[in-house]
This record gives structure tokens, C-alpha cells and sequence, in this order.
């Protein structure tokens, strides 16, 4: 059993993966016709989001991971509306959980269950501290967050199921705590817990039901995920590996190449090398992308290619990890192969317009992923 | 007058290709099956159909701007009345245009429904009637000529017409008759329908010069639609009306225009019903914006596949034509 989810571009996104200024979303200054959709006020981005969620839904997909960023509506309200929307479609609300008070949180989690038959996921994301962390009013000290994140899960799970729950953590104290009826016993929430440290992978033995990391080189997830299954079968759980990463999937190689040499002609570059520079916009910095594979105008791209992915889709408008899959249907599904293989038991996908391209990558791609367990070899180039 | 622009829905089937047997939208044509081979979590059977997809495409019209849909019919599609219905909530503020065939209905019962429909969307409903010649494999059998049915649609809507409010109506026609008609509270007193017809012959524009409110041209060249608009509304300024004068086409558009070219050719290989509908996105714009200024008010598109091409035609076409630049929402 794997989950296949997409991902909802809370943040706004591109008509068309080869133009930067053909955008959809008031993150940029509207032109006519950019706003399409939004003519439904007040709330045309929220439409849209509606839109796409149906759009993986009725495509094939378990459900779409809906991020967080600071300047994005927020995930719980836009939850809430796709429970109505959809009629099976998961919701993988992505939060830092101290936000919130872990009893709270159970109970506004409990009612979304109810609302939706029991269709919520968490990314649980841990912040990192200091001043991005502090924009959110949150002051916490490096080294504890995985504890506070741990005792949130510990008090979130303790009053899951009713009371009377007590607790006296160094972050949380609980006492005589419990959800009560009919809130209580709902299906609990599965957890995607991002973070690769020893705090994080403690913290996931515990808690996670699936160790979320972005793409990277083949050899590097190897390891992480036999961490994981190591740290988790102490414990008696079993945490699988998951993968967040992008997809451009066209007919054949050639139209799918094509596409990105579009997206490479349409890039202002010297804007480009500044974000990169500066390691703004999440390009640059944590790249696990060797210096030689990372994007410059005057390298064809598909020579950036480790492991058969492509190292150079933020380039092309994508969110997270450059690296990512390009190439035909048939290739797209083989490197979903590879990764399964690997031992992956979720993914998100994502794809620009995420609209469109989760009605391809549901219709074209998912039927052709095999999801064999036995070694695939590694394309070479 | 400011243009109206429907999309049309694809009633049998759609897909990224023009080859129908690569269509995998819809359950129709045999469609190849492609079963997800690997187990999802959530094994719980979601039932979908293509009114699903169609209300996607529906949505997508409405969120990107047009201000209506047309849902032709068609022998293998879904059922044009009952589409309309099941969108009639999903979408909330465009119009929906069945593609109704009036000498299969009663025209009491026509009216019937119509008004319930009216009520159910708050007057958003269009009627696009069609009247063609016989072809031999029709599976109804009627046999009628063209002037046959325009002369029963002829009755069909004068009927339809007289029972709309109160009554009481009687009428004795060749086709049609009627004692005492008319709705009761509170059915009638909707707001009547827009009637759209379409053809090219004589009759046809004589029929909508009686009874539509939008006449709907088929793809020619504005030159050699000038007179045939000019016709229309010299027959309908005999009736004391007006009557809106529409095209219905069929988009090949792209940012690259030889990209549009080789996809029109794919598509039409005998040459596009109009090539100047093939093209880059500015070069279609300017070609419909050629056929508004010969009287063109009303647009009935449509580009396949047609979910994804209503926003690329909305946002690509849709704010180049006469009246449609400005924001479609001002920001804060």
C-alpha cells in the first residue's frame, strides 16, 4: 500500500510551468485574464484550491498535502472546505504544533474527523527557531523544539481517546484531560513528520506514522530511510519513509524536455542568480543538489540529471526540493518504481499548473506505476 | 453590445488528444481502462462518473470567466437536460444551455420544466434548440426535413410561449394544441428563458427572427457572415424584435502559433472550418474580435480538452476581445 498525494498550491501558482508571469493567485499583481479563475468573490483562490482538490480526486490521488507558508491563507480553514467538497479526498494539514494548545488541537481535529469521516492527515513540521520563528510570536530554543513537539504528540494522543489524561511535561502540563463524547475515539489522524536529525527521528519512533523528506540522490535517501526503519523498530512501530517531490510528465522525452528548454528560455536568470545568491526562496540553501548539476542559463538541461531525476525545477516555478522527475509518462512512472522500491510508503506529488497536472499525472502517470518490490536498475543518465 | 461568451461541454467524452479512441475522460467510446495497478490507501469505491468531470469543466468556466455553458447533445452523450441539472448548484452565477431537441418534448411539459429550472437557478437557464436535416443512421426515426422541424419548432415555441404565465392560452396548430393552458402560481411568472437556434437556411433565420433571442451562426468568415446577420435582423425588425447574432467555433490556440497550426492540422486534416480559429492566442482574439465588429455578440467556444482549455482560452482570449480587458476582480 502506498498513498499517492498532490499538494495545493496555497502560495499561488503558474498557468503554465514555462511562464513566469502567467500566474493564478493575488500574490502577484493581477493583469486581465491572470485572475482566471477569481471571478467568484470574495474568495476566488479558495475556489480554485477547491477546484484542484477535486481535480486529484477524481484523478486517482489519496489526497493533497495543503502547506503553510507566513503570507498563505491557512490550512485548517481550507480543510474544513474540502471535507465538504470532496467525498473521500485526505487532507494533510501541514503545522507547527505548538500553535496551538495540544488539547485544542485534538478537539479541533476530532470535529474535523467528524465532519469529514475521518479524512485528516498532519505534516507535523517542528520549526527551526530563531527570527523566522519568532515572525510567528514563537521564541523557542534550538534544541528543545523536538521535545516540545514530542510532549504536543504525547498530550494530542493522551486525550484522543477521552480521559482523565494527566501530564506534566517541561512545555505541557494536563491534568484530568480527555476529549470528551461524542469528539472522542474518532480515527486518529495520521502523522507525516518531516525532520532527519536524532531529536527528529526520536521524536518520529514515537509518534509518525511516515518520515517525510524532499527528494534527494538515491544514495542519500538509502540511508536516511534505514534510519528511520532502524529508530522505529526499537520502538515496535513502523514508520515508513515518505517523499515530497515535483513531476513534469509529457507524452514522450521529447515534449517533456521540451517544456523545461521553454521554461529555460522564458527565465529572467540574472533574478534567478540573485534569489540563489541570496539563498532566498528555499533554492539554494540545503541543496541537495552538487554544485556542477545546479541551474545556469547556458547548460542544457537535461544534462542535470542525477539518478535519472532532474536537479533544476525551481527554475520552472517549483516549490521545495529541485530535484524532481522529468521525462514521459512511462519514465515518470519508473522513477515512482525506483522510489517505491526504495521502501517509500507516501508521496506527494506536484506538478505546475497543479490544476491540470494532477488531472495528467492521476490519468497518464499513476495508472503506469507498477509499485513492484524487487530491484528496478537505476537509469544512468 | 457587449459580448456574451458560453463555453461548450464535451457531451461525449474528452481527452488531451484529437483521436477519440485516445480519450480516456468518459465511459462512452471504450475508452481504453487503465486500472491504478498499485493498491491505493484509501480503498473505499469513489463512484465517480463523467458528471463529475463535467462539472469540473463547468466550474472552470465559471471560475475563469465565461458567462455561460452550452451542453450540445449528442446520440452517445449525456442526457444535455439532465447535465444542466445536476450543474444547476455546482455552478452559481454562469448560465447553462441544454441543447434541448423540442420535437421529442411536449411543449407544455418543456415549459414545465423550464420554470422549475428557473426557479432552481434563479433564471439561469438558456435554451439552444437545433433543427437539422435527417441523417440516415438516426436512431429516433422521424425522418423530418429540416423544414419540417423548424415548423414544428415554430409551434413548439409558440406553445411554449403561451402557457409561460398565467393563461389561460389555447391554440390549435398542425403540430400542437392547447386548451386553456398556462401555469399556476408559483410557477409561473419566472423569467422567461433565452431561446438560441442555429442554422443557416432561410427558414431558420425566419424562425429565429419569430422566437430566439440569440441566433447562432456556424464558422465562416465574418465577410461571408455580414449579410447573413444583416438578413437576420431585417427579418426579426419585421417582427418588431431583435435577435442577438452569435458564432459558434471551435478553438486551436496556443502561445506558439505554429504549434496551433500543426495541432489544427491534426485536428482537421481537410483544412479547419475557418484557419483563422487556428492559431497563436492574439491571432484567434483578433479574428473573433473581427467577427464582433460584423455584428458577432455572442460566442459559443469550445477547445479540447476542454477542462484545461477553459482556462488557457479565458486567460489567454477571453480579456483581448472587445469589452472583456478590464479586470475581471480589482484587487484590495
Amino acid at each position: 500500500m502506498v498513498q499517492f498525494h498532490w499538494r495545493l498550491p496555497t502560495h499561488g501558482d503558474r498557468a503554465d510551468v514555462a511562464l513566469p508571469n502567467d500566474t493564478r493567485g493575488d500574490w502577484t499583481p493581477l493583469a486581465p485574464g491572470h485572475q482566471a479563475p477569481g471571478v467568484l468573490d470574495p474568495s476566488p483562490y479558495h475556489e480554485h484550491l477547491l477546484e484542484i482538490a477535486r481535480a486529484a480526486e477524481i484523478a486517482g490521488f489519496d489526497g493533497a498535502l495543503i502547506p503553510s507558508f507566513p503570507h498563505t491563507d491557512d490550512p485548517w480553514v481550507i480543510a474544513s472546505a474540502i471535507a465538504r467538497y470532496t467525498k473521500t479526498f485526505r487532507f494533510m494539514v501541514a503545522f507547527q504544533p505548538p500553535w496551538i494548545n495540544p488539547v485544542y488541537a485534538a478537539k479541533a481535529s476530532a470535529s474535523l474527523q467528524r465532519l469529514s469521516g475521518g479524512r485528516l492527515l498532519f505534516n507535523i513540521i517542528t520549526g527551526g527557531g530563531g527570527p523566522a520563528q519568532l515572525w510567528w510570536g514563537d521564541r523557542i530554543a534550538h534544541d528543545d523544539r523536538y521535545q516540545r513537539t514530542t510532549e504536543f504528540l504525547d498530550v494530542f494522543e493522551g486525550v484522543w481517546n477521552g480521559g482523565p489524561f494527566s501530564y506534566d511535561g517541561k512545555f505541557y502540563k494536563v491534568r484530568d484531560a480527555g476529549l470528551p463524547a461524542p469528539l472522542a475515539g474518532q480515527v486518529r489522524p495520521e502523522l507525516y513528520f518531516a525532520g532527519s536529525s536524532d531529536a527528529a527521528l526520536a521524536a518520529q519512533a514515537k509518534h509518525a506514522d511516515f518520515n517525510l523528506t524532499h527528494m534527494e540522490p538515491l544514495e542519500k535517501l538509502k540511508v536516511k530511510f534505514g534510519r528511520v526503519q532502524e529508530l522505529a523498530s526499537k520502538d515496535g512501530r513502523d514508520v515508513k519513509p515518505a517523499i515530497r517531490l515535483n513531476v513534469l510528465a509529457r507524452r514522450t522525452e521529447e515534449e517533456a524536455w521540451a517544456e523545461v528548454r521553454r521554461g529555460w528560455a522564458n527565465t529572467d536568470w540574472d533574478a534567478y542568480e540573485r534569489r540563489a545568491a541570496g539563498g532566498r526562496g528555499g533554492d539554494a540553501v540545503g541543496s541537495p543538489v552538487p554544485e556542477h548539476l545546479r541551474p545556469r542559463r547556458d547548460v542544457d538541461p537535461q544534462q542535470l540529471q542525477i539518478d535519472g531525476f532532474f536537479s533544476g525545477l525551481q527554475v520552472l516555478g517549483a516549490n521545495g526540493t529541485p530535484l524532481g522527475i522529468v521525462g514521459s509518462y512511462e519514465t515518470a512512472a519508473e522513477r515512482i518504481d525506483t522510489l517505491i522500491n526504495l521502501g517509500v510508503g507516501g508521496l506527494i506529488l506536484a506538478g505546475i499548473p497543479h490544476l491540470e497536472e494532477a488531472l495528467r499525472v492521476g490519468e497518464e502517470v499513476l495508472p503506469l506505476v507498477r509499485g513492484l518490490r524487487e530491484p528496478l536498475p537505476i537509469a544512468a543518465e | 453590445m457587449t459580448l456574451d461568451v458560453f463555453w461548450r461541454l464535451p457531451p461525449d467524452g474528452d481527452g488531451r488528444s484529437h483521436r477519440k479512441a485516445e480519450w480516456i475522460r468518459g465511459e462512452h467510446q471504450g475508452a481504453p481502462q487503465r486500472p491504478f495497478a498499485v493498491a491505493r490507501t484509501d480503498g473505499r469505491d469513489r463512484r465517480f462518473t463523467y458528471y463529475d468531470h463535467l462539472a469540473q469543466v463547468a466550474r472552470a468556466a465559471e471560475l475563469s470567466g465565461f458567462d455561460g455553458v452550452v451542453i450540445p447533445q449528442s446520440d452517445a452523450g449525456e442526457e444535455p437536460l439532465i447535465v444542466a441539472g445536476s450543474l444547476a448548484r455546482e455552478v452559481r452565477r454562469i448560465r447553462l444551455a441544454p441543447q434541448l431537441p423540442a420535437h421529442f418534448l411536449s411543449a407544455v411539459y418543456a415549459a414545465k420544466i423550464a420554470a422549475s429550472f428557473q426557479r432552481l437557478t434563479a433564471g439561469r437557464l438558456v435554451l439552444n434548440f437545433v433543427a437539422g436535416a435527417h441523417q440516415p443512421g438516426d436512431w429516433h426515426g422521424h425522418g423530418w426535413s429540416e423544414a419540417e422541424q423548424i415548423a414544428r419548432l415554430d409551434e413548439f415555441l409558440t406553445v411554449f410561449k403561451g402557457v409561460w404565465d398565467a393563461g389561460p392560452f389555447t391554440y390549435e396548430g398542425q403540430y400542437y394544441e392547447v386548451l386553456n393552458g398556462g401555469f399556476q402560481p408559483p410557477l409561473n411568472g419566472q423569467p422567461f428563458p433565452q431561446i438560441q437556434f442555429s442554422g443557416d437556411s432561410d427558414q431558420a433565420l425566419a424562425l429565429s427572427a419569430r422566437h430566439a433571442d440569440v441566433h447562432l451562426f456556424a464558422p465562416q468568415s465574418p465577410e461571408a457572415l455580414a449579410p447573413r446577420i444583416a438578413r437576420l435582423q431585417a427579418l426579426a425588425a419585421e417582427q418588431g424584435r431583435s435577435v442577438r447574432a452569435g458564432l459558434e467555433a471551435e478553438l486551436v490556440a496556443g502561445h506558439d502559433r505554429d504549434e496551433a497550426l500543426a495541432a489544427g492540422a491534426a485536428r482537421w486534416p481537410g483544412g479547419a472550418p475557418d484557419p483563422a480559429l487556428v492559431g497563436g492566442f492574439a491571432d484567434v482574439a483578433a479574428r473573433l474580435g473581427a467577427y464582433h465588429a460584423a455584428g458577432v455578440t455572442t460566442l459559443v467556444l469550445g477547445a479540447r480538452p476542454h477542462f484545461e482549455e477553459a482556462y488557457r482560452v479565458a486567460q489567454n482570449i477571453l480579456p483581448r476581445l472587445p469589452g472583456r480587458g478590464e479586470l475581471r476582480r480589482k484587487s484590495a
